[in-house]
């Protein structure tokens, strides 16, 4: 027998019969299967914690026939004047946090890359940019309204920082991804590091970044109809008190409009990722 | 003989300690001369040649370029020093979303104001030079379109063009032609040799081919693990020290 033949061999040998060993062979083989099992007993058992039962889940069902029954018709009018400041508040929010975003990830992109950076440069700028994606944008808003009071700057500041989280990474993954010999070639010709920037650096990127850019004007767009609800500014703030004075119809219409402005801006930023490819 | 336009002096490079790829390497470049550097995968080629235009320091040595001392320089003094020095690449190195006719400009970025090349506001002749070297080249029809569309001998030609535009005293060229079929090197080498030869540039060429650096060279440099083992008129490059360079005699047969 050649070495490799009494290696196979040997695994199929029985193995020695230790209590330790009878354990660990139990769990190499039935791993998987206890972990789902335990899987499904914690959701089981969080579905009791919440008190959801069937009987819970037919008494929700009937709730909600009486309240769908209660939105309809809309009521467009009552309010308007309103909804529409709101409306319009909503959508500036999303367009000026986008464009103070883009224009602060721009350079933070850069900086945070760290082909073209020496990471004394790039880790502060990647532990601010980790910094700002770490919250939800409704607890940002909260502690911005409190630092800067109710109204759509802390709608607006909120809405800003959410944009450098998470463009400023995707810019600083797009910048990472170049090809280093288009930078090399710029840098060989003795231009300036600004020209390295902008002619081997930019052009590799453009696109993507303009792609990130609307991909985060459409997440804006969704939460500052939501950062009303803790004060800072756009539709939220009158859609939640028309919801809290049982103004059903009115949040109907209300939640109309919503659906109305993030179909068109769909279908927008598809025209306009189109036109960049 | 006139005095030489580049001198290499002692240089070596380690890229990790004490693992020197180049040892002690001497060298000359004369005016208006063709010098092939030939010699096996790994032999320090390339990282002599951006040693040259200072991409890379050296670990120590000297290259003198007319009177500048290139290793000492640093920042603005570097990069005036870059821009009189053109580079050819392997891959061509083209910034691919630029036109061809942009791509051909980057070679003048070193000579504009930050704020000119910013806007991409070129000079009127540094436009007519450009289209004037496409012409040359026979790329006058691509001008605008965009690099990536071209097949590999365009896109070197687009590569010898972007060097040209420096007006660069001394062209550095890193195998030109491997990522070519033969023809097609054979054409670029004679289009990028005819166009130095008219403007008196003098050319360094690291290249694997050996037939055709005999067909192009005024001389022939042959290296092997960091060091010139051979530097001498190409009809003097016999199989003797095509072993002597390569190592063994077996590849020839
Ligand atoms: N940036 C780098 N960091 C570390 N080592 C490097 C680097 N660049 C090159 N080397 C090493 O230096 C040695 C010489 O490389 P170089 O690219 O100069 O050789 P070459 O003669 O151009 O080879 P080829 O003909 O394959 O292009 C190689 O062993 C390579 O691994
Ligand atoms: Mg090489």
């Amino acid at each position: 027998m050649d070495a490799l033949t009494r290696r196979v061999l040997k695994t199929q040998e029985p193995v020695p019969t230790g209590g330790m060993e009878k354990v660990r062979r139990f769990f190499r083989f039935y791993g998987v299967q206890i972990l789902l099992f335990l899987f499904v007993v914690y959701v089981l058992f969080a579905l009791s914690r919440l008190g959801i039962s069937p009987k819970r889940i037919s008494e929700g069902f009937t709730q909600g026939k009486v309240f769908l029954s209660r939105l309809f018709p809309p009521d467009f009018i009552t309010r308007w004047d309103d909804i529409r400041h709101d409306m319009l508040e909503s959508l500036e929010i999303a367009v000026v946090a986008s464009i103070i975003g883009i224009l602060l990830s721009l350079p933070l992109g850069l900086l945070g890359a760290r082909n073209l950076m020496p990471s004394v440069v790039t880790w502060p700028v990647r532990l601010f940019i980790s910094l700002a994606r770490a919250f939800n944008p409704i607890i940002i808003g909260i502690i911005f309204v409190k630092a800067v009071g109710f109204g759509p700057l802390a709608g607006l500041l909120t809405l800003s920082v959410a944009s450098v989280g998470f463009i400023g990474k995707l810019f600083i993954e797009a910048v990472e991804e170049i090809s280093m010999k288009q930078v090399e070639a710029v840098r060989a010709s003795g231009a300036s590091f600004l020209s390295v920037i902008r002619f081997g650096v930019l052009p590799q990127v453009s696109a993507r970044f303009i792609g990130f850019g609307m991909y985060q004007f459409d997440s804006n767009l969704r939460n500052s109809t939501t950062l009303g609800i803790v004060g800072a500014g756009g539709i939220g703030g009158t859609l939640f008190a028309a919801y809290q004075r049982f103004d059903y119809r009115i949040v109907c219409a209300i939640v109309l409009l919503i659906i109305g402005l993030i179909i068109l801006d769909e279908y927008v930023s598809e025209r306009v990722r189109r036109v960049f490819q | 003989m006139s005095e030489a336009i580049l001198q290499i002096r002692n240089l070596s490079k380690s890229y990790f300690h004490k693992q020197p790829v180049l040892h002690d390497v001497s060298l000359d470049v004369k005016p208006e001369e063709i010098l092939i550097i030939i010699g096996p995968s790994g032999a320090g080629k390339s990282t002599l040649m951006r040693c040259i235009n200072h991409l890379i320091t050296p670990s120590s040595g000297h290259i003198y370029f007319k009177g500048l001392d290139i290793p000492s320089l640093h920042g603005n003094q570097m990069r005036a020093c870059r821009r009189r020095i053109g580079m050819v690449f392997q891959e061509f190195n083209l910034v691919e979303r630029l036109t061809v006719l942009e791509n051909l400009l980057i070679g003048r970025l070193g000579y504009m104001k930050p704020l000119d090349a910013f806007l991409q506001r070129y000079a009127a002749e540094d436009i007519d030079a450009a289209e004037a070297l496409l012409t040359r080249l026979g790329l006058r029809e691509f001008a605008l379109k965009r690099a990536d569309n071209l097949s590999g001998g365009q896109r070197q030609r687009v590569g010898i063009g972007r060097a040209l535009m420096q007006n660069p005293e001394l062209l550095l060229v890193d195998e030109p032609t491997s990522s070519l079929d033969p023809k097609t090197s054979v054409e670029v080498m004679e289009i990028m040799a005819e166009l130095a030869r008219e403007r008196h540039i003098p050319v360094l060429v690291n290249m694997h081919d050996v037939n055709l650096a005999r067909r192009f060279a005024d001389r022939i440099v042959g290296m092997r693990e960091g060091r010139i083992v051979f530097d001498g008129k190409k009809e003097e490059l016999t199989n003797d020290t095509l072993a002597k360079i390569y190592g063994g005699d077996s590849w020839m047969h």
